[in-house]
Order: C-alpha cells, then sequence, then structure tokens
C-alpha cells in the first residue's frame, strides 16, 4: 500500500492536478471531491497520472465520472501522462475511447 | 484525636532495618502493638536481599520500610535509594529514622533522596505510630489508584479486543482472554454463536491456552436462572450436575460469581463465569460487569452484521441464475464473495439461451456495496431481456450502457459477452473493458482474446463491432473477474499470464477447472470472484480449424500483446492514443 495524494498546479491555460501512490476504494471520495472542484472552475483540467502505482475499478470509475462531468459544465477534462499501472487498466477497460487525452 | 480506621490503616507487614539490636527491638515492639507485622534487618544488605524476587514473592513484600540513616554496610539514604529504584518495591514507602545529632541538611537529603519521612531520635511511640499510618494511608491510596488505572486499561484493551473480533469464535476468545486477564485467573465465557444457533463456552487463563466447548442452551439457563432478570451480577452455588459440565470444570472449586448482560430482552443473555474466590475487590466484580455488558453490546453488533451479511449474501445469490441445462455444452460457474466481511461486489455472471446461440457473460460492476449489488442485478436483469429479445451483443452492449447511464449516473462496469453461433463454429466476442476471455484449445494451445471496447456507463459512442472467433469442438472458454487474479504491485498482464499457464496445467471438465484455479489463485480475496467454464461440443459441426481461418477479418490476439506493450495489432479495435505514455 502506497500513500495516495493528489495535487494541484495551476497555469495561465490550465490546472494540472498530479496524484500519486493508490487510487482505491480508500480514497476516491477525496480524488473525486478535488477533480469536482477543478472541473467547476470550467478550466482545462489534466489529470497527470505519471505517480501512480495501483489503479482499481473504483478509481477508474472517478475517471469516468470527471469526464461525464467536464461535458456536462462545459469544462474540459484530459489525461495527462500515464503510469505503466494506469495504461494497464486503461487499456483493459478499453478506455481510451472513453475521453479525451493530451494526445488528442 | 483519632481518626475513625479505614481499609487504608489496617495493620502491615513492616520491615525495620537497624544495626542496633535494641532499637530494633524497640521499634518492632512498638509496630506490633499497634497491630502490624514486623520483618528485621541488621543492614542494607540483609534488607535488600529479603525484599529480593528470589527470597519474597511480590504478594509477600512488606508494605513499609522503616530504615537507620546509619548502616554498617551502606547507608540508609542508600538503601532507600535502591529500593525505590527496583521496580518491585518502588511503591514501597521508607521512613528514616536517624540519631539525635543530624543536621537538617541530613533529613533533607534523606527526603531529597526518596525517603517519605524522616523522624529523629528522641522518637515517641505515638510519633512512630501516626507517621506510619499516615505514610500508609497515602501509599495505599496511590497503589489503589494505580492498580484501578490499571484494571481500567486491561478493561479497555479487552474491550478493544472483543470490539475488533471479525467472527464468533474470535470474539468469544477475546472475551474469555479479557474476563481472565481482568480477574488474573481463570474465566470461562458462555455466549451464543453470532447466527444465535449455538452456545459455546470458552476458557481461558492469563497463562494457559483457551479452550472453546459446545455446551447447551440449558447450561446457560440454568447458570442464570437464579439472577434478578436473569441479567447483573451475581454470586451463586451452581449443582453438581452443573458443574460437571467440562468448561465450569476449568474453574476451581467453590462458588462462582456470574456476571451477565444482554441488550435486550428477548436477545440470551452473554455470561461471564469466574470463581467466586478469584475476586480480589469489589472493584473487580464493577470491571466485570462493565465487561459483561461491553461484551453483550460487540455480540449484538456482530450478529447484526452477521445477519446483514447473510441478507446482502442471500440477495447477491438470488440475482445470480442458475445455468441453463444444454446439449453439447458444459458449464460451470464459481461464485466466492468476498473473504472480509462487509464487502459485498458487483461481480456477476449470466448464460442466455437465444435463437442466435448461447449468450454467456460475465461482468463486474464497480464498487463493494449493497448498492453495487443492486445495480449489478438490475445490470443483469436488463442484459438477460435484451438477449431474450434478440439483439446482437453489439446492441446489449449499447442498450446496457444507455441503461448505466441514464439509470445509474456515475456507475461503471466491466462486461465480458460471448455468444456460441450455431452450425458455424465461430464464438462472437464483445468485450466491455472487462478481462479477456481465454480459450481453451483441445490441442493444447491457448490465446485471450483481447479485443474490447470501453466499459459501460462512460455514454461514450461504441466505434467497435463484436470480434469473431473460429473455435474448435471441445475448446474450453473460461472468464473470470479481477479479483481472483488482481493483486496489488503484480502488473495485470503477469497476472493474465499466470491464469493463462494454470489454467493450462488444470484438468478438463469445466467444474475440475474452475475449482482448480480456486486452489491456484487461493479462496481468501478481499474481493468478489466470478469463474465461468464452458466446453463447448461439436456445435460447429463444420470442421473448422480453429487457429487458421479468422473470420471476419480480424485474428485472435495472444496476450502477448497484453505483456509486451508493443504495437497495437491491426486486429484491435479500440486504440490508446497516449503518446506521452506509451509503456516501455
Amino acid at each position: 500500500m502506497t500513500g495516495f495524494s493528489c495535487q494541484a498546479s495551476v497555469d495561465d491555460s490550465q490546472t494540472v492536478v498530479a496524484v500519486s501512490g493508490d487510487v482505491d476504494l480508500a480514497v476516491v471520495d477525496v480524488f473525486w471531491e478535488t477533480l469536482d472542484t477543478h472541473l467547476d472552475t470550467g478550466r482545462v483540467v489534466v489529470l497527470d497520472c505519471s505517480r501512480v502505482e495501483f489503479l482499481d475499478s473504483m478509481g477508474l470509475r472517478i475517471l469516468v465520472k470527471a469526464s461525464q462531468k467536464a461535458n456536462e459544465v462545459g469544462a474540459t477534462f484530459r489525461l495527462g501522462e500515464c503510469s505503466p499501472a494506469v495504461q494497464r487498466v486503461l487499456d483493459l477497460a478499453g478506455f481510451a475511447e472513453a475521453f479525451s487525452t493530451d494526445s488528442q | 484525636m483519632t481518626r475513625p480506621a479505614s481499609a487504608d490503616e489496617a495493620p502491615a507487614l513492616v520491615l525495620v532495618v537497624d544495626d542496633n539490636p535494641a532499637s530494633r527491638y524497640l521499634i518492632g515492639t512498638w509496630l506490633t502493638r499497634a497491630g502490624h507485622t514486623v520483618i528485621e534487618a541488621a543492614d542494607g544488605t540483609e534488607a535488600l536481599a529479603l525484599l529480593a524476587a528470589d527470597r519474597t514473592d511480590q504478594a509477600d513484600l512488606p508494605e513499609l520500610a522503616v530504615v537507620d540513616v546509619r548502616l554498617p554496610d551502606m547507608s540508609g539514604f542508600e538503601v532507600c535509594e535502591r529500593i525505590k529504584a527496583d521496580p518491585r518495591t518502588a511503591g514501597l514507602p521508607v521512613i528514616h529514622i536517624s540519631a539525635t545529632a543530624v543536621a537538617t541538611a541530613d533529613r533533607t537529603q534523606g527526603l531529597d533522596r526518596g525517603a517519605d519521612a524522616y523522624l529523629t531520635e528522641p522518637i515517641a511511640p505515638s510519633e512512630l505510630v501516626s507517621t506510619v499510618a499516615a505514610v500508609m494511608r497515602y501509599a495505599r491510596a496511590r497503589s489503589r489508584a494505580e492498580r484501578l488505572a490499571s484494571h481500567l486499561a486491561t478493561l479497555n484493551q479487552a474491550t478493544l479486543d472483543v470490539y475488533a473480533a471479525q467472527d464468533g469464535l474470535s470474539f468469544r476468545m477475546a472475551a474469555a482472554a479479557g474476563a481472565a486477564a481482568l480477574v488474573q485467573g481463570t474465566a470461562v465465557v458462555i455466549a451464543h454463536s453470532a447466527d444465535s444457533e449455538s452456545v459455546y463456552a470458552d476458557t481461558a487463563s492469563p497463562d494457559g491456552p483457551t479452550t472453546s466447548d459446545t455446551v447447551t442452551l440449558g447450561l446457560l439457563d440454568r447458570l442464570t436462572r437464579g439472577l434478578p432478570d436473569k441479567v447483573g451480577m451475581g454470586t451463586c452455588e451452581v449443582s453438581a450436575e452443573t458443574r460437571s459440565a467440562p468448561a465450569l470444570e476449568r474453574l476451581r472449586a467453590g462458588k462462582l460469581a456470574l456476571f451477565t448482560a444482554r441488550t435486550q430482552r428477548t436477545r440470551p443473555a452473554f455470561c461471564i463465569a469466574v470463581g467466586a474466590d478469584s475476586l480480589r475487590a469489589a472493584e473487580d466484580a464493577r470491571l466485570l460487569t462493565q465487561f459483561a455488558q461491553a461484551c453483550a453490546l460487540a455480540l449484538e453488533a456482530l450478529r447484526s452484521f452477521s445477519e446483514e451479511h447473510e441478507l446482502v449474501l442471500t440477495l447477491q445469490r438470488a440475482f445470480l441464475p442458475d445455468l441453463p441445462d444444454l446439449p453439447g455444452v458444459d458449464m460451470a460457474v464459481r461464485y466466492l464473495p468476498a473473504a472480509t466481511g462487509s464487502e459485498i461486489g458487483g461481480d456477476f455472471y449470466e448464460a442466455v439461451d437465444t435463437p442466435d446461440g448461447l449468450i454467456l457473460a460475465v461482468g463486474d460492476v464497480a464498487g463493494h456495496s449493497l448498492q453495487a449489488a443492486i445495480v449489478m442485478g438490475e445490470l443483469r436483469h436488463a442484459l438477460r431481456v435484451y438477449a431474450i429479445e434478440g439483439h446482437g451483443l453489439k446492441a446489449l452492449l449499447e442498450h446496457l450502457d444507455n441503461v448505466m447511464c441514464r439509470e445509474r449516473p456515475g456507475w461503471t462496469a466491466t462486461l465480458c459477452l460471448l455468444r456460441l453461433e450455431p452450425g458455424t463454429g465461430r464464438l462472437e466476442v464483445a468485450n466491455a473493458g472487462h478481462l479477456p476471455p481465454l480459450l481453451l484449445d483441445p490441442g493444447g494451445g491457448s490465446r485471450f482474446v483481447t479485443e474490447h471496447g470501453p466499459l459501460l456507463g462512460t455514454g461514450v459512442p461504441i466505434r467497435w463491432g463484436s470480434h469473431y472467433v473460429d473455435i474448435a469442438a471441445e475448446t474450453r472458454i473460461l472468464m473470470v473477474t479481477d479479483g481472483l487474479i488482481e493483486v496489488r504491485g503484480v502488473d495485470l498482464a503477469d497476472s493474465l499470464q499466470q491464469l493463462r499457464a494454470a489454467a493450462v496445467a488444470g484438468p478438463a471438465s469445466p467444474g475440475a477447472l474452475c475449482d482448480h484455479l480456486l486452489e491456484v489463485f487461493g479462496r481468501d480475496h478481499d474481493d468478489d470472484v466470478v469463474i465461468l467454464g464452458a466446453r463447448v461440443g461439436d456445435f460447429g459441426s463444420q470442421g473448422v480449424s480453429p487457429f487458421e481461418t479468422a473470420a471476419p477479418g480480424q485474428p485472435a490476439v495472444d496476450a502477448a500483446t497484453l505483456t509486451s506493450g508493443g504495437p497495437v495489432q491491426p486486429g484491435r479495435h479500440f486504440q490508446h492514443g497516449m503518446p506521452s505514455n506509451s509503456t516501455p
């Protein structure tokens, strides 16, 4: 079990939320609140997952919710860099289709 | 003026240390007349030896020491310091006595170095006796407070332990061990099991093993019969017959002290039995009464938790179907709820026989809660209805995604659908973000079908079709949920390879194969597990050669694609367009 942390940095064009550690049931509430708050600003929110060591289905569900919320409120939610652990889960879940990433 | 005698002024065992036999005799006589018992030592060495562990048990130590300041081998101050430095005797109060010619500095030194009082000769007998009484009063009050604090700490720990128990046995073990720690003796706990169906007696003693016996409801009734309302605390004689129950035989003969509690009148009582002689003070009885109440509440919580868990499991099982009995297809399924009690997952399976062929499904609604189980039930039901209506696999996924987004926004699920196409020997695969199905070829080959699209609940339009794989007769199909293989810190692709290896090495029949996988990957998961295995007979009957003709278009992608993270094969329907984070 690795400590979860979630930090946001804001610059002129976007808000980058950097998340690290284990993203699972234990932390989804905190994780969602952070994303929700930043999506409410209507800015471009980029989620940096490069330091996530474990992402389970509940964590994945938060990514889906964030993407849906962005559509609703007219914000932009993109996935930034992903660690191999996240990439694997995204690949398996067919998730790349679900929302835009930095590459698109 | 004399104060009324209290327990704090009861006679004590007093150690008198003086090298002068006449002084020893005199002081001893005064103290003996006041009711105390005296033991004597002629110098510091003898005094310390007398107090040492190898000479005197903790319980038989003197309660007070009267120490002459001038001793031949060491000063009285040093004796006092060494008494106070030893944890066994640190609480022993010391009264110094000394000859007339002492300066104030000597007295202050004595007190500064730990003594509780300092008397200078000539000493009046009454002054010595009153000083001893005053010092004893204080020392006994302090020791009582310390003992109570320690007992409360024990009670607190014991209460935490019973609340931490996850099942009936560990609850009773914790309760018996806690009661034994509180009385420093053997204790028996008689309680109903968490499902209220049996009665057990668990025995513990501070240094012995804990044992568990099944007893009759009658024993609990007989024990509690004499108590008012069958609840509370009481001391009673029990009949020889009752006494001969194996559990109670472990308590020493004599009266039993019983502490019973229950949360409501309709609830069975919880009972602690100890030998009445192991209660040292009234506070022991109060502590055990409190502990019995805590235990009754903890057992009630465990019981309602157990009932709730049973209810949810029953509901969950009700959501899950029996597999249809079809000619030519041998199916088996294993469903294991999460090992850790409260976690109810959203794993499910389904098998629907339609005119277009048998549809097999394994899915997983994200989350662990009653709510997740309910969403799972809805999703499975919707799947069944749409499948009976005759929708194709892609349409099924689209409809279900729509249902999830409309009815359960914010929820996601993975779902793998397979259809055995009659008369063609083809297997249609439509996978929404679930673990890939594993095909075990009768010739010994194996392959994951990794083509898939996004999980359900995203509302993203599905831009991919289903995938077709030709399979030979006697091919076995295996679908699992991630609870079986997901381990933190282990790459899921590695886990899939382990699954493949275990499946290839496993027995042929689907049922035995499922059991084999449970053995290999363990049953003690903190997530739900579904394993669905099927062996298809000659349903194609067209002599299909599975690995050469891949219709329409796409070859089955081996799991190596997953492992290597290499270039996406052309047949793969989804693209993960994230160049910034491609796996190395």
